[in-house]
């Protein structure tokens, strides 16, 4: 059985004539600890679809089951990492981490603070425990959010173009690190993201999303070894794929374009 | 091109304090100059030194010409009482219902109609019903003044919860958090710096209408000093109300900014005020 499975799912903003379909009849399957991106021109649906998962909209028609049972709410067995950190700017680095445990008014107790402290300096944010959100740069914040939903150890994670903000070099760094992060404690993730390079790098496997509202249009297994570095961008292989997805790629942001 | 920017400079080392003297000073002047040869009102606008005297008259009883000599702090007391009693009970409730208003629907759908449908009713219309039913005292200051601190915090709470950040709520959501919970940890904090804006407008309406619930409906404080003094022509001690309340609405409204501003210190863009 599929850890997640998408089955004719239907999205529509706003109601009778003015409402708009975000997303119509998508269908996905992702399995038990699989990496799977999702790519599309912008405005096709991918971030629709991930909200459907998280369960922060409900479908209008079709299902989402997560472990085989439909998703009715937002919850903390499906970590989310958005775009924007989201990390609460009132609360220190070490606050936003503890948040998720707070929230659940579960007991902090030092078994817990020592997993925190050992969540930072995976994230490379020690020294930084009681600085706000304001006092850190845009990858550091993402970092944070990362490490904020990894303390709940989701089974699942859902990123919503986590990366997309960050400079060229701090991407790399935080792919590399999600890399070394997931190659260690396998979790099933739904990644969105529009950099094939990041796609390659990361997935098991690839799925390329038509122009609005988005259906599946190719699907592409990535076979290159575990574990992975940077260095596997160099490759031919890798840029033989990269060539390959971005024509097909670059077909539908055309379409979407006009 | 370079000597213009060497005068800039040279304007910013002393006058940018100095500068700020030569305004109040010539206002001075002239009111002493005015008031010392009669020349408003039939001679009943007092000068400066006069006004200043009254006032140190009101704190001290130095001169005891006024029925109202060296009882300063008294009034003050009973002012500064009725305001924070007053606005006390008007913040508390302005921004729980505020919050809750913006937060639940079925609590906006409830209440806001008829909240909003008050509010246009302007304090000073509150005042004849108030000291009919509350009579004459402290309560009906009590109850105009929380009135008054009330729709400004209420308003801005409620629009401070009802546009928090989706993205803060989603993670909380995500984290787990129970709708009390994001309403307490996420909406809340958020709509923080919306309250404090409304925290601040109330302030000053809340003294303007403790100084008119005095007027009408008391036998102390400074808003009843004021109008006293006034039936009594003693346009000195007039002033010298005004002087204190000048002095006090800064004062209060310098320390609620600091106390805000110290909770809102996560706050990212913005100067503070
Ligand atoms: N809250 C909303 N109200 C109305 N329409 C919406 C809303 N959210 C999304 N849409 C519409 O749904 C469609 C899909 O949006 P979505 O955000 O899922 O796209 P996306 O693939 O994530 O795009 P991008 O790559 O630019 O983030 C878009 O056409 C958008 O206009
Ligand atoms: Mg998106």
């Amino acid at each position: 059985m599929p850890r997640i499975e998408i089955d004719g799912l239907t999205v529509a903003f706003g109601a009778g004539e003015g409402a708009k379909q975000a997303i119509g009849g998508f269908d996905l399957n992702i399995a038990d600890r699989e990496f799977l991106c999702l790519l599309g021109p912008s405005g096709c649906g991918k971030s629709t679809v991930l909200n459907a998962v998280a369960g922060f909209i409900q479908p209008r028609e079709g299902e989402v089951l997560v472990d085989g049972s439909p998703v009715e709410a937002p919850g903390p067995d499906r970590g989310v990492v958005f775009q924007d950190s989201n990390v609460f700017p009132w609360m220190t680095v070490e606050e936003n981490v503890l948040a998720g445990p707070r929230f659940r008014n579960q007991k902090i107790d030092d078994a817990l603070r020592q997993q925190v402290s050992a969540i930072i300096a995976r994230v490379g944010l020690n020294g930084y425990e009681n600085h706000l959100p304001k006092e850190l740069s845009g990858g550091m914040r993402q970092r944070l959010g990362l490490a904020r939903t990894l303390l709940n150890n989701p089974g699942t994670l859902l990123m919503d173009e986590p990366f997309g903000a960050l400079d060229a070099q701090t991407r790399i760094i935080m792919q590399e690190l999600l890399l070394e992060l997931w190659e260690r404690d396998k979790k099933t993730v739904l990644f969105i993201t529009h950099d094939l390079d990041e796609a390659l790098l990361l997935g098991d496997r690839i799925v390329v999303m038509t122009a609005s509202p988005g259906k599946v249009k190719y699907e592409h297994v990535v076979n290159f070894p575990r574990p992975r570095t940077y260095a596997l961008t160099s490759t031919p292989e890798f840029q033989d794929a990269r060539r390959m997805l971005f024509d097909i790629l670059h077909v539908e942001a055309e379409r979407a374009a006009r | 091109m370079r000597k213009s920017r060497r005068h800039g400079v040279q304007l910013n080392i002393w006058p940018q304090y100095g500068v700020a003297f030569i305004f109040p000073l010539c206002v001075i002047a002239i009111w002493q100059y005015v008031g010392a040869n009669r020349m408003l009102a039939d001679g009943l606008f007092p000068s400066f030194t006069t006004s200043m005297a009254a006032f140190w008259d009101f704190l001290t009883g130095s001169i005891g010409t006024s029925p109202y000599s060296g009882d300063w702090l008294m009034h003050l007391g009973a002012s500064f009482q009725r305001i924070m009693i007053g606005y006390l009970i008007g913040a508390v409730i302005g921004v729980t219902l505020g919050l809750m208003v913006g937060f639940y629907s079925l609590v906006r759908h409830s209440l806001h109609p008829t909240i909003n449908a008050i509010r246009p009713v302007s304090i000073t219309a509150w005042i004849p019903l108030a000291l009919i039913v509350l009579g004459i005292g402290d309560k009906p200051a009590y109850f105009l003044t929380a009135l008054a601190t009330f729709f400004p915090v209420y308003i801005n709470s409620m629009m401070g919860a009802a546009y928090a950040d989706g993205g803060l709520v989603r993670a909380a959501e995500m984290l787990g958090a129970s709708r009390k919970r994001i309403l307490f940890s996420v909406t809340l904090p958020a709509a923080l710096p919306s309250i404090a804006a409304g925290l601040r407008v109330a302030l000053a309406l809340a003294w303007t209408t403790v100084v008119v619930a005095e007027m009408l409906g008391a036998r102390s404080g400074i808003g009843y000093v004021l109008i006293d003094s006034y039936s009594q022509f003693r346009l000195d001690y007039v002033i010298a109300c005004m002087f204190t309340l000048g002095i006090l609405g800064t004062i209060s409204d310098r320390i609620l900014g600091y106390v805000l501003g110290r909770r809102l210190r996560w706050v990212e863009v913005g100067a503070k005020a």
